[in-house]
């Protein structure tokens, strides 16, 4: 036991002293991260954008705090529907996907916000494969509603389309 | 010759391990707050038995913040994640704002003035805002084990301990699965062979040169086996400080669980590496600071081997130069005097050094006296406000133009007056011990000169005669 | 001075590009389109169908029933509109004029959109009221001159003929050359100038007076338009066009009042720390009794506070009253950027039935500006916020 406790005690110095030393810190912090999550930092913090180009550990725990910090977190979309990019509800909001007929170029999306008083969402995020987010900035609702336009076949509508990606309203 | 394995390197933990570490700790949430060291013996496993007494701890927190509604993930990260300083008052603060949104008083958790208090049916336990830093700290830091993959599961964990009134053996689940994995990536990321070697050849010395079987540890032992150890043995371990370090641990193992100073002890000057600390000029650099970095650094270690300290003070810097000069080539007389010890600093010149450092940290305490008190509150005896002033007005440092600071520097100020209290108790406590052992050694300067001798001869046992 | 009655060569054989005249420089307006699968009408910028919601929401009223596009060409129906545009346009209501024209264009199928030949220009600037009239009050027109330089320059090279439609003012200092300018008191004559049926207007070729003429065939009668117009605003649940500012806010709203506090005579600052504040202190200007100068934020014609100096100031006073007959009120700040001295985390929440008074000093030297918001909101939904920033 006196041969471990020594070790620890080794150990836990060694990581004292290497703060502060000259090598660069490489990794991210996840209160950083967080700030990035949530949009406190006020600003994109690019450094941390471009870890999560790079990581999918990072970006699976980005993920995670989008989530569980989101307005809206839409669950899993119903397996059937007759629609190319299945709405998604939740008790405060829903939203709905409509490809033009006159422009098929052209997704509408609308979020319906069930309480008109509530602070409203002012970006949709979808979690594609290996958990890459796409944002999109949502206009201010008129009534509870939000329109938005999409692209038929870019990224964001891509991952819509796959009713287990994550989507949620921040 | 072989590089000593034994010198001070990172290669004892892996680099995503310190990376991590450091990416927390670094952070201006924690710069200056000396939650890295408890962070540290929190990932090393330090405490015996009780290695994962942290997490359990953090498992009541969140546990108790579910008692005072915080519930959901949101929330929890919110309050584990986005302070921008992790201070024990701030988290206080943000605990009182939280339980004041709550629309009933939860059965069984309240703030309590040192801690928040969980009552399990009887059974209480305590955490103690001035270990909740720690707790947070440990939170960001397991959030991102393994770059973030972990994230997922840690938190889904989390969302299983219930929310009050509940057993305290229902919170041990959760706190089991997150403990299991801490041990897998610390047993992964930290090389416990190594460091298990040192004690193995601590262990060895103690049995082969020290009779009775008891293992003392003084001055001698650590100057004996630093000798023995150095040269001529396989695998040799050449700095002195590497040495010093080891047999402080060790020691600190003999001391009672609440003396453990490695997760204790934060160093002074750590405050002056604060957000708003640095724009004021309480020690310079060169003179004032780096001659008392290393005992502030030891805290009581210092004065627990005093001898063995002034021998580090002394000989550490003169070994270090040493070793670079014959890495980068420099001249043979550079070398020589290295070898030498000629330019070591002689004892007494380093405690006279200490003494006037002693001297300017009272001064620099009794400016801040008087710019966070004044007159108007103060309650010192006139003799002492007027030693203050005079002090205030004779310093010409950035950070002391006005003598009625705005709240930001009266708030740095009242950080320091802490620290330089710490400080020069420190030095205090320091110099009688080494008064001590010099008068039972003849003195400082002839401990010096022995010394002297002996490390030089020992230099040039492990790097030769310069050619 | 109404221009004269001088009739524009065929723009009525070609297609017309029409722009909206910002001080960043004209917009174009693309397309104009009826959607059945849009949920409501919105404007988008073109290259990335972004919606631009600075417009949308009035444009939602300026096409819906009762509002100018269906006052000057008919009822459009209930099937959404989307205007697709080349750039941003902001803030005011002076792209009025120019998509009235642009809806009336598509309706008559010439409007020109991007890749199409261009017989004509029009450049347009103007806030229409109910009744189509187009306000005589410009702002920046200067700017939206000058800025439209490269267009007139464009349009010279191309030898497009190229027009500028604004209200009836006088336009201060010089005119890009090539651009003519056209003014008007009223759509109408500018529909009828460029022979774009409107619901008020003869055929094509007819009488060609300035004035709005009567309708050769009536529309409706009296009441039965109101009934018409009334019964597209139920159907479309939108408020009838009006470009006045926003009602007043419901009578049970919180307030919000926001102080700064500096030193007056014999204090200083940094004896905030030590004041104890006495929630019953007069909210005037002038010193009060703990010798704090206190000067009240008045909100600007934008609804924001006018932005502080930290250097200036002590600190802040945040006053919250209740809504009226409401039993609790819940206030909350929120600190989006730099730091307020005591501030323990960036958002606190308080639940109050009576007046409530957070004081928050305010370091001297900010390394980055401090922007903060406050919202209060009543049990019954009614909801103030107020947004501020404290400059280093």
């Amino acid at each position: 036991m006196l041969r471990t406790d020594f070790a620890a005690r080794a150990a836990a110095r060694e990581l004292v002293e290497s703060i502060g030393s000259p090598e660069p810190v490489t990794q991210f912090s996840m209160s950083r991260l967080f700030a990035h999550a949530t949009g406190a930092a006020g600003r994109p913090d690019r450094d941390v954008e471009a870890a999560l180009a790079a990581s999918p550990a990072l970006r699976a725990a980005y993920r995670r705090m989008v989530e569980a910090t989101a307005l809206v977190a839409f669950p899993r979309a119903a397996a059937a529907s007759d629609q190319p990019i299945p709405a998604r509800e939740t008790d405060t909001a829903r939203i709905s996907f409509k490809r033009s007929r006159q422009r098929p170029e052209l997704v509408y999306a609308v979020v319906e916000l069930k309480d008109p008083q509530a602070s409203p969402p002012t970006e949709m995020v979808v979690f594609g494969a290996e958990d890459v987010p796409h944002g999109v900035a949502l206009p201010a609702p008129d009534g509870g509603i939000m329109q938005l336009i999409l692209e038929w076949g870019s990224d964001t509508v891509e991952c819509l389309r796959d009713p287990n990606a994550t989507l949620i309203l921040r | 010759m072989d590089d000593d394995i034994f010198t001070l390197n990172r290669a004892g933990a892996s680099s995503d391990l310190i990376g991590q570490f450091r990416a927390v700790i670094e952070s201006e949430r924690f710069a200056g707050t000396g939650v890295g060291r408890r962070l540290a013996a929190i990932i090393a496993g330090m405490g015996g038995r009780n290695k994962d007494s942290a997490v359990l701890e953090l498992c009541h927190l969140v546990h108790g913040l579910a008692g005072l509604g915080v519930r959901d993930g949101r929330r929890r990260l919110l309050f584990f994640l986005s302070q921008r300083r992790v201070t024990p008052g701030a988290v206080h603060a943000d605990l009182e704002r939280i339980a004041g949104e709550r629309a009933a008083a939860p059965a069984n958790v309240t703030l309590g003035e040192r801690g928040l208090v969980i009552d399990y049916g009887g059974e209480r336990f305590e955490i103690w805002y001035r270990r909740m830093p720690a707790l947070i700290a440990l939170f960001e830091f397991l959030m991102g084990l393994d770059g973030g993959v972990y994230a997922t599961e840690f938190v889904d964990t989390l969302d299983t301990i219930p929310v009050p009134p509940a057993a305290v053996g229902e919170v041990k689940p959760a706190a089991g699965r997150i403990a299991k994995r801490l041990r897998d990536f610390r047993q992964h990321h930290i090389a416990w062979a190594r460091h298990q070697e040192h004690f193995d050849r601590i262990a060895m010395y103690f049995k082969k040169h020290v009779p009775g079987g008891d293992w003392i540890i003084d001055d001698n032992v650590i100057f004996d086996f630093w000798t023995r150890h150095s040269h001529g043995v396989k695998k040799p371990i050449r700095e002195y400080e590497t040495v010093f370090r080891a047999f402080v641990d060790l020691a600190a193992l003999a001391m009672p669980p609440d003396q453990d100073d490695l997760a204790d002890w934060e160093d002074p000057l750590d405050v002056l590496d604060q957000p708003g600390a640095r724009e004021i000029g309480v020690l310079k650099g060169a003179s004032e600071r780096k001659p008392i970095a290393r005992l502030m650094e030891h805290g009581p270690n210092a004065g627990r081997f005093p001898h063995a300290f002034l021998r580090l003070e002394s000989f550490a810097p003169v070994q270090s130069t040493v070793a670079n000069a014959r890495r980068f080539g420099r001249g043979t007389e550079a070398i020589r005097r290295s070898v030498a010890c000629e330019d070591a600093v002689p004892y007494g010149e380093a405690m006279a050094t200490v003494g006037r450092v002693r001297e300017h940290l009272r001064t620099m305490q009794k400016a801040v006296y008087h710019c966070l008190y004044g007159d108007a509150r103060s309650r010192a005896t006139p003799e002492f406000r007027a030693e203050a002033a005079a002090a205030f007005r004779g310093i010409r440092r950035k950070g002391f133009e006005s003598a009625e600071p705005d709240a930001d520097r009266r708030e740095a100020f009242a950080e320091f007056a802490g620290a330089l209290t710490r400080m020069t108790g420190l030095i205090d406590g320091f110099r009688k011990s080494v008064e001590r052992r010099g008068a039972s050694a003849g003195g400082l300067d002839a401990m010096f000169t022995r010394d002297r001798d002996l490390f030089a001869a020992q230099f040039r046992r492990l790097y030769g005669e310069p050619q | 001075m109404p221009e004269g009655p001088e009739r524009h060569s065929d723009p009525a054989l070609g297609r017309i590009a029409v722009y909206v005249a910002t001080t960043a420089g004209p917009v174009r307006i693309e397309l104009v389109e009826q959607d059945p699968d849009l949920e409501q009408s919105m404007v988008v910028l073109t290259r990335d169908w972004e919606a631009l919601q600075e417009i949308s929401g009035r444009y939602r009223s300026f096409v819906a029933g009762g509002g100018p596009v269906s006052r000057a060409y008919g009822p459009a129906g209930d099937v959404p509109f989307r205007l697709e545009v080349s750039g941003r346009i902001t803030s005011g209501e002076s792209w009025n004029l120019g998509v009235l024209v642009a809806h009336g264009l598509a309706r008559a199928k010439r409007l020109a959109v991007p890749g199409e030949p261009v017989a004509q220009i029009l450049l347009l600037t103007g806030n229409l009221d109910s009744q189509l009239g187009i306000k005589p009050d410009i702002e920046h027109l200067r700017d939206k001159l000058d800025s439209s330089r490269e267009l007139v320059a464009s349009a010279h090279r191309d030898a497009t003929p190229i027009v500028f439609c604004l209200p009836n003012v006088t336009v201060q200092g010089a005119v890009p050359d090539g651009l003519e300018l056209l003014r008007f008191d009223r759509a109408e004559p500018l529909l009828d100038r460029f022979a774009i049926p409107h619901i008020t207007s003869g055929p094509p070729g007819g009488d060609e007076s300035p004035r709005p003429r009567a309708a050769s065939r009536p529309v409706l009668n009296g009441m039965a338009a109101v009934a018409v117009v009334a019964s597209l605003v139920l159907a479309a649940n939108v408020i009838p066009w009006d470009p006045d500012p926003p009602p007043p806010p419901a009578p049970d709203a919180p307030r919000i009042v926001v102080s700064e506090l500096s030193a007056g005579d014999g204090t200083t600052c940094h004896a905030l720390q030590y004041a104890a504040f006495d929630s019953t202190f007069d909210l005037g200007g002038g010193a009060t009794a703990d010798g704090f100068r206190r000067r009240l934020l008045q909100p600007g014609a934008d609804g924001a506070l006018p932005a502080s100096s930290a250097s200036a100031i002590c600190g802040l006073s945040i006053t919250l009253f209740p809504g009226a007959g409401a039993t609790q009120t819940t206030g909350s700040l929120e600190v989006l950027s730099g730091r307020l001295v005591g501030q323990a985390a960036p958002i606190r929440s308080e639940t109050f039935t009576v007046r409530t008074v957070w004081t928050y000093h305010v370091p001297r030297r900010p390394p980055e500006p401090i922007r903060y918001t406050v919202t209060a909101r009543s049990e019954s939904g009614s909801e103030t916020r107020i947004s501020h920033r404290v400059e280093p």
